[in-house]
């Protein structure tokens, strides 16, 4: 730096420190991301079980009266109820998921008391939430992972524990120098994790980053750890300035032990030459190619400016298309980009799999080639006849429009020679997969939000309806207000637990409403403004790429409603939808509830974490044992104690930070 | 919390939301005064920027398991910050507020208004681009990852920019000298 820099950057940095910052919340910053998800996926009313056949015995329900056990709930639990209120009525109306054929017979919803005594544990658990807890289906034994830090700095150890009742665990011995061990698989008196190794990791003479497997089969007394072949995160980054290594699943059975993931990076358009083609706005990677998105000016020839402005050639300063500022798309097929098979490969996140026969080495098998030009996630299954294997890919056109693609289904009896079944419908994400005896279940995500499972059954993907069974037993807890979201689902040999959160969206509970003689403009669920007509039909959105010429941004601010021959016939004026909104964020209110079913989804009982924990909590994560089941809750310290006062700004020093608290749910 | 919440952070990928511990709480407090302040310069406004800022927080956190893994994830928070309050006055039609507005940033008498002036002359990309070199302290090519700009675009913003720069406080210059 010469001496004006250095007194430039002292002189910011003055400026810096004097400006005056409104105060942050870290509180604010997770409700607001837990906004954002609920926007996501919002509207729809929580739906999704867990079917398999494990879990499927009609046990007796049993109301539980122990004094630190019980938890009522809104809505208190009747044995008579079926669920066929007239919102849940509206809910099914409205559902996507019914095209998949389900079974007739299954009862919707009933809302059935709690069955628990709970009880706190004291200590903790001292496994990951992010790892998954596997069962070992010979012994009933429970596995999960712990961490510990490092023998050095940044280093990370990972703790393989067992369990037989989900809440005492103890540690198979340390396994150095991991970074993201998230996935084990057990079978045979085998145990198998696999993730990342730390950069540093002295795994073997390989300094690469990649995928990393450890093993034991003395029950944790020695382990074995490998670098799976080929994988080597350092270079793709080196090359692409980013990159990642994902672990999708691995899974064992008597074909031995199989292992799926992606390295993948992003395309960066500052390192290919794309020529004259605009990119200001950034790239996609698209079925054959990338779309470049250039900047909305009207005139091609015009550069986009940092105002928002476009700039012609001559010089003249004009608006940006106003027409929702559509942007220019170019599609530039990969032959153009002068890229390789292997680039394409990391681009496309194509899927690897690695095979381990016997405990052999680990070796990468040749997998059909996937639909769509993205893999999002796969799941593996194992049982006596071999592997399955569910493919979830993303496909977005040469013109940037998403394209809904199936997930595909795959089987092999080795592992090395696979075979494409029926592809699976309708699946915006996947949860998990298992196969019993050939039948192949998934627990899935649809579009709307909610999630079920389907099965395999003469040839054929089938609901097995239970998603709309816990949809109609929430919708007897929640309020008319209230959106529903499962965040997650766990099952087990007792029944099958349900993590539902349940929120009010801030957009909606707001009610803005800005209404003129004609037209009245709503902001509805995710900010999203919606100008209707008298009769209440909707007329159009700003927002909408689809229709600009009823509704759309003004060229003076504002929003204009314009008629067939585009004369403006209203506008809502930028000072009108400012009154009207004020300050647009407001905290959602959210509860959490833990719904069981013990009959296979047909009834469901409901806990409110709340209540549960006597404060404001979360379910961080689920563990269904023999006995019941053992929920791990974080808990935002209020300033008195009663869940009903105002949350604490844990952002504030002075405050208590979160704490986790763990409750043992037994049946009976 | 122990470390097994920590490392749970950069595994969040599929997990809920919430089992987020330790590391972003760390980030959250190490990084988002500092956005705030850096975007704030570089908008000049600070009610946009602590905004921004937070919506890119919540973002982060969102997709923290991909986030903590990048080399500079403050940097990725301040483009993502930029990028939203930008989208965000366009959507309302609306330019950046100028450096030196009345209803810009409240600053004391103690920082040089020139400064600001001169700054308030600089278009958005090349503030962002001397914010980050000169008040972030990052190098030309952390600069280049944090605006999704090539090193080579970066150094011709931060020579424009100190150029004009230079110009306008060529009093302070001699002042110093």
């Amino acid at each position: 730096m010469d001496p004006f820099e250095h007194e430039l950057a002292n002189g910011l940095r003055k400026a810096a420190t004097t400006t005056n910052v409104r105060p942050g919340s870290l509180a604010k910053a997770r409700t607001r991301a837990r906004s954002l998800q609920m926007r996501r996926r919002r509207g729809s009313v929580a739906a999704g079980v867990l079917a398999l056949s494990a879990v499927t015995i009609g046990v007796a329900v049993v109301v539980s009266d122990g004094d630190r056990g019980v938890v009522e709930v809104r809505g208190a639990a009747d044995d008579s109820f079926t669920g066929q209120s007239e919102s849940q009525d509206s809910a099914a109306d409205t559902s996507t998921s019914t095209q998949v054929s389900a079974p007739a017979a299954q009862p919707r919803g009933g809302l059935a008391p709690s069955p628990f005594t709970w009880a706190p544990v004291a200590g903790g658990l001292p496994i990951s939430n992010a790892a998954p807890v596997t069962r070992d289906l010979a012994t009933g034994a429970l596995y999960g992972i712990g961490t510990q830090p490092g023998s050095s700095p940044g280093a990370i150890d990972s703790v393989p524990m067992k369990s037989t009742d989900g809440v005492t665990w103890t540690p198979l011995g340390t396994v150095a120098n991991t970074a993201y061990m998230r996935n084990l698989s057990v079978y045979d008196g085998a145990l198998y994790s696999v993730g990342t190794a730390a950069i540093t990791a002295p795994i073997k003479d390989a300094e690469d980053w990649g995928d990393i497997v450890t093993r034991t089969s003395t029950n944790g007394t020695d382990w074995s750890t490998d670098l799976l072949p080929g994988i080597d995160v350092r270079a793709i980054r080196k090359k692409y300035g980013a990159g990642f290594s994902q672990t999708f699943d691995v899974v064992s059975g008597p074909a031995g032990t199989l292992f799926a993931q992606q390295v993948a990076s992003f395309f960066d358009p500052t390192r290919f030459d794309l020529g004259e083609v605009d990119a200001t706005l950034g790239v996609e990677t698209v079925d054959g190619g990338i779309v470049a998105y250039g900047a909305p000016c009207t005139d091609e020839s015009a550069k986009y400016t940092d105002e928002g402005m476009c700039e012609l050639p001559d010089g003249t300063i004009v608006e940006s298309d106003p027409a929702l500022f559509r942007t220019r798309q170019t599609m530039i097929p990969w032959a153009e980009l002068g890229v390789t098979d292997e680039d394409i490969d990391v681009f496309t996140g194509r899927p690897r799999f690695f095979l381990s026969t016997s405990g052999g080495e680990f070796v990468e098998v040749q997998f059909p080639t996937t639909a769509g030009n993205y893999t999002e996630s796969i799941k593996l299954a194992a049982d006596a006849e071999g592997f399955a294997a569910v493919v979830k890919t993303r496909k977005t056109q040469p013109n940037g429009e998403p394209v809904a693609v199936d997930a595909q289904y795959f089987t092999s009896a080795d592992g090395v020679a696979w075979t494409q079944g029926p592809d699976v419908p309708q699946i915006s994400w996947l949860v998990d997969l298992e196969r019993t005896a050939g039948v192949a279940t998934a627990l899935i995500g649809r579009a709307d939000g909610s999630q079920d499972t389907v099965s395999l059954v003469d040839g054929q993907w089938r609901s097995t309806g239970l998603g709309d069974s816990l949809a109609g037993a929430v919708a007897a807890v929640q309020t008319d207000e209230e959106v529903a979201g499962v965040n997650s689902i766990v099952m087990g040999t007792s029944g099958v637990a349900a993590n539902v959160m349940l929120a009010v969206d801030p957009y909606v509970a707001a009610e803005i409403r800005i209404e003129h003689q004609n037209y009245t403009l709503e902001l509805r669920s995710e900010s999203r403004w919606i100008v209707v007509d008298v009769s209440g039909a909707e007329i159009g959105s700003p927002m909408d790429r689809a229709d600009s010429t009823a509704v759309r941004w003004g060229r003076e601010g504002g929003v204009e409603v314009r008629d067939e021959s585009g004369n403006v016939v209203d506008t809502f004026t930028d000072d009108e939808v400012q009154a009207a909104s004020g300050d647009l964020f407001t905290e959602p209110t959210s509860r959490w509830l833990l719904m069981f079913s013990q009959d296979g989804g047909v009834t469901w009982s409901a806990t409110e974490i709340d209540k549960l924990v006597g404060a404001p909590g979360a379910i961080q994560s689920m563990i269904v044992t023999d006995t019941g089941v053992v929920v791990k809750a974080s808990v935002t310290p209020t300033s008195s104690g009663d869940p009903t006062d105002e949350t604490i700004d844990t952002a504030d020093a002075s405050a208590p930070a979160s704490t986790f608290v763990v409750f043992d749910g037994r049946l009976g | 919390v122990d470390a097994t919440a920590a490392w749970d952070d950069a595994q969040a990928e599929s997990i809920p939301i919430d089992a987020i511990g330790l590391d972003f709480t760390e980030f959250y407090a190490a990084t988002r005064d500092q956005v705030v302040r850096a975007l704030s310069l570089t908008l000049g406004d600070s009610d946009l920027a602590a905004d921004a800022t937070d919506e890119a927080l919540a973002r982060a956190y969102l997709k923290w398991a991909i986030v903590s893994r990048l080399d500079n994830p403050g940097g990725w928070v301040f483009r993502v910050g930029l990028n939203w309050a930008r989208s965000s006055l366009r959507r309302r039609h609306r330019p950046a507020r100028r450096l030196g507005d009345a209803d810009s940033l409240d600053l004391p008498p103690v920082v040089e208004p020139a400064l600001m002036a001169a700054l308030a002359g600089l278009s958005v990309r090349h503030r962002s681009v001397v914010v980050c070199r000169y008040l972030l302290g990052y190098s030309d090519e952390e600069t280049a990852n944090a605006l999704a700009l090539r090193p080579g675009t970066v150094r011709s913003c931060l020579h424009r920019a100190l150029k004009r720069l230079r110009a306008d406080l060529g009093h302070l210059r001699e002042e110093n000298n």
